[in-house]
């Protein structure tokens, strides 16, 4: 090959190289480095100080506002906002977590910005390291209720609703609480008796099973508790897992804490003795439903698992979204109407000036926090450790 | 001169010769041309189907299932739209013509534009192909009359019977269950209600929504229970009276008891309790008669409506009432399960999934073998795959082990993306014959929208199932659908429960059981 075509394929493969290298970078470019994304945090104004009234009469230029949510209170929370700023729409969906994450990144790998606002927990530490920290996802926290905002922790994202993954039981089949410690429940008297939805399928019981394995070391104490004798764990093994392993084959899964609560608390209900469900679900007994927490428990009750509510990135209707977030606050005050549909049994305000939805303050609650950190290093083993026990334990 | 005379006649017979060659060249080419267009038009017969427009399908001509039916059965597809409103004119006016150029309909039957018995009638005038010949024991109708309860096209083809339509069924679950009461929640919540446990609770929870302004709009508009006459399964008092006695008024309100006796429910005085129950509610407007004749349509757009007027109804499935793209509305109401009556009488009704008209073959057409080919090609199971989820790969894919259905099972089909709620131009969205096997029907994976109809629908359907009756129906004891009888007691029952006959006269009484009597004899 003469030298002048080797000068020729080299540069054709310099260009090439380039192309690639800033084809991958496009592909893959976090939120904050995206020009787009640039241009649009720019005219954001995440900081503003804008009133209420202000920032309606911007949205009112907007178009209809698209909610992502967890939770179905959202549609009761966009009915009376419509009515309190006329003019202003809101399209609520209401997804489960997971898909949420993953329908925001794939929005934005399509270049799609109609998702404005986002209501999920992180339960796996992927609204931070998926949305939050990579800027697809923006906190907004309107600075005059700042001040009265119990949590401020960057990696939670705006916490607006306090929450727990629980232990519940059908109050009407029991008086009191039927175990004491957690480890009751591997015993043979609750086979078919305990209904759980499927941790790949429910964002919060995937936050509560990686719990109880990134808190082995307690549950190694409460078995040798509760069993009186030393846990002897195989190597590779933690308390945990060996808690889900045991106590799996009495659960009956499903998909959602929805079907938990209708399992646990219908009135007609004998099958289900016991129930891990998200605590919001509580405010169903209002409506006639047999359910009790579990507020005390060894080694632990519950796993706190907050709502937090975020910007999408590239939202087209921002003022919308941080009226809306205003709103879900309960505004300036926290007694606006918005933050109703949030402040039933089984919640915990997110403001300092705002009772607890609950009876029980968070404090007296025997509560795990999620260790985010453990749970997202460790996501691809926990999943897999879950696969296993679901294909052994799923009803046929 | 003479050498290019010479010269002229040699290029002279060159020419002739070169002429001749060329002549034959294009005769043999012009014959193989017209064979091979012969034969391609043998092998690409194009078959056209009347559909009707639907909003879920995009585009029927250039969907991803004409093309795969177009792949597997080497013939050419294409649609002709029928205007939707204009289906029994474009029917009538087709099947009599010479030459409508139409070899399959697929028209959706919802407004029972076409019934079993016209399209007998129908096939009797020689208007609709009697498909019975063709269906071979290597056929895909003959596998699935086997495998499925279709009482009716079992028995036809058994014993030789003309069957003149493809079926179209539902196997899931939730086809099995006859009808479910979804209430109003934002109203129970509103008036600090609970969800009725029976009938007593229905009543005062009814009186609240007539008297409490539970949508909060300062009128009294609410109408706290609706019921309609245009099916079963939105007549919300057959659900009432299953808290007295088993009502099951598709197979004739006849059932079997634990000692296997025949229990006829409309002569039982349970059921006549249920009756006076259900005047009362309706004498005191708490079951409104404003929607009673509406159309299912109609009844839609009642319940749809913005100004939140309805308190409860019940349906098979919730999308039969609310729209599926309707988030906030589906989220509005709540299963209420079957009523404990005051004998403690608390049923649902499960019903066999019969099949609906799902495509057949009018008389003029002109590709008749074709058509049924193409037809029963898509009561395969491959087909019935494509036309419930769309691409393999692409749209679903096998689940793996430990995934969930929606029935909270373990799933044998996961989703990727999800046809039935959007336009879409991967299949028919249900049109057409069609046949899921049950055990993939019910295994397929929840998406992940609290929206989702199947999901609400399957979480309901799970409730109801607990109160099925053990013994199984009375079907087959006598011949029970559809006959004057049934239709006799339909209207003995509006009759009772509008007050038109007094329920608690007993002379009244006594006459419709004379009446319905002499039924039997």
């Amino acid at each position: 090959m003469s030298k002048k075509n080797r000068i020729i394929i080299a540069g054709i493969l310099l260009v090439m190289t380039t192309l690639s290298i800033t084809g991958c970078v496009a592909h893959g470019n976090a939120g904050s480095e995206n020009e787009e994304m640039k241009d649009w945090l720019k005219t954001a104004e995440l900081q503003d100080h804008y009133s209420a009234e202000e920032l309606y009469q911007k949205a009112l230029k907007e178009d209809t506002l698209v909610v992502y949510s967890v939770s179905s209170r959202a549609f009761d929370a966009k009915e009376t906002f419509e009515k309190e700023y006329p003019g202003l729409t809101v399209d609520v969906r209401d997804i489960r977590g997971d898909d949420i994450i993953k329908t925001v990144l794939s929005n934005y790998e399509n270049n799609d910005y109609s998702c404005d606002l986002i209501i999920c927990s992180d339960c796996d530490g992927s609204l931070y390291k998926e949305l939050l920290e990579p800027g697809l996802a923006y906190s907004y926290i309107p600075w005059d209720i700042s001040n009265h905002l119990r949590e401020n922790d960057e990696e939670q994202g705006m916490v607006f609703l306090g929450e727990a993954m629980m232990l519940i039981y059908n109050d009407k089949l029991f008086k009191t609480q039927p175990i004491q410690n957690i480890w009751e429940m591997t015993e043979k008297k609750f086979k078919g008796k305990i209904i759980m939805a499927s941790p790949l399928s429910s964002f919060s019981t995937y936050g509560f099973c990686a719990t109880v394995i990134a808190e082995s070391e307690i549950m190694k104490q409460s078995y040798e508790e509760y069993f009186g004798e030393a846990m002897i764990i195989p190597e590779g093994k933690q308390a945990g897992e060996i808690f889900w392993e045991m106590v799996s084959p009495n659960i009956v899964f499903t998909n959602s804490s929805d079907e938990v609560m209708e399992g646990v608390g219908s009135f007609e209900n004998t099958d289900y003795w016991l129930g891990v469900m998200i605590s919001s679900k509580l405010r169903y007994r209002e409506l006639g439903y047999h359910l009790t927490p579990i507020y005390n428990l060894e080694p632990f009750a519950a796993v706190y698992t907050p709502n937090s509510v975020s910007i999408a990135g590239g939202s087209q209707n921002i003022n919308s979204a941080k009226l809306f977030i205003r709103y879900l606050l309960g505004e300036t005050d926290g007694k606006g109407e918005g933050i109703l549909p949030f402040t039933t049994l089984g919640t915990w305000s997110a403001r300092e000036d705002v009772a607890d939805g609950d009876i029980v303050p968070l404090s007296q609650l025997d509560v795990k926090y999620l260790n985010k950190k453990f749970i997202y290093e460790n996501r691809q083993n926990i999943i897999e450790f879950w696969e296993t026990i679901l294909k052994e334990n799923v009803t046929q | 001169m003479r050498r290019i005379r010479k010269q002229l006649r040699r290029i002279n017979s060159k020419m002739i010769l070169i002429g001749a060659v060329a002549i034959m060249l294009l005769l043999i080419s012009g014959i193989s041309y017209w064979v091979f267009i012969l034969r391609t038009e043998d092998a690409t017969k194009t078959i056209t189907i009347a559909v009707m427009h639907n909003d879920y399908v995009k585009n029927y001509n250039t969907n991803y299932y004409t093309q795969w039916l177009e792949d597997k059965s080497g013939y050419n597809i294409q649609f002709e739209y029928v205007m939707n409103g204009y289906e029994e004119e474009y029917l009538n006016t087709m099947l009599i013509s010479e030459n409508s150029g139409i070899d399959a309909v697929f028209i959706n039957n919802k407004d029972k534009i076409l019934t079993e018995d016209k399209i007998k009638s129908l096939g009797r005038q020689g208007l609709i192909v009697d498909i019975s010949d063709y269906i071979t024991e290597d056929s895909n109708y003959y596998r699935i009359s086997k495998q499925y309860k279709m009482n009716g096209i079992a028995k036809q083809i058994a014993s030789d019977e003309a069957v003149y339509f493809f079926p179209n069924m539902d196997t899931t679950r939730k086809s099995q269950n006859f009808q479910i009461m979804w209430m109003n929640e934002g109203w129970l919540k509103n008036l600090g209600l609970q969800i009725p446990r029976t009938t007593d609770e229905l009543v005062r929870v009814l009186e609240a929504f007539k008297q409490n302004d539970p949508n909060r709009n300062g009128k009294q508009d609410e109408l706290p229970m609706i019921s309609c006459e245009e099916n079963y399964y939105l007549q919300s008092y057959n659900f009432l009276l299953n808290a007295f006695i088993y009502n099951d008024p598709l197979n004739g309100r006849v059932f079997l008891d634990e000692n296997g006796k025949l229990v006829y429910a409309f002569q039982e005085n349970n059921f006549r309790e249920g009756l006076s129950y259900c005047n009362a509610l309706y004498k005191n407007n708490l079951l409104s008669n404003s929607c009673f004749y509406y159309s299912e349509k109609q009844l839609r757009e009642l319940v749809n409506d913005p100004k939140d007027l309805v308190g409860c109804f019940t349906s098979k499935s919730i999308s039969d009432v609310i729209y599926s793209n309707c988030p906030d509305i589906l989220a509005n109401y709540i299963q209420v399960p079957p009523l404990v009556g005051p004998d403690g009488q608390q049923y649902a009704v499960k019903v066999d999934s019969e099949p609906k008209i799902g495509g057949y073959i009018p008389g003029n057409s002109k590709h008749k073998k074709e058509a049924f080919e193409i037809m029963d090609l898509m009561l395969s199971s491959e087909a019935s795959l494509v036309a419930e989820f769309g691409e393999k790969g692409i749209d679903w894919t096998y689940s793996e082990s430990g995934d969930l259905s929606t029935y909270g099972t373990q799933a044998t089909i996961t989703t990727i993306q999800y046809l039935s709620d959007k336009m879409q131009n991967k299949n028919f969205a249900g049109s057409g014959p069609l046949v899921l096997d049950k055990n993939i029907a019910n295994g397929v994976t929840w998406n992940g929208n609290y929206s989702l109809v199947e999901y609400i629908d399957a979480r309901a359907v799970r409730t109801y199932e607990s109160f099925y009756r053990k013994e199984e129906g009375a079907q087959n004891t006598i011949s029970l659908a559809n006959d004057n009888r049934n239709k006799y007691i339909d209207n003995m029952i509006l009759n009772f429960i509008k007050g038109d006959i007094r329920i608690s006269d007993n002379r009244q009484w006594e006459n419709y059981l004379d009446e319905v009597r002499n039924y039997y004899e």
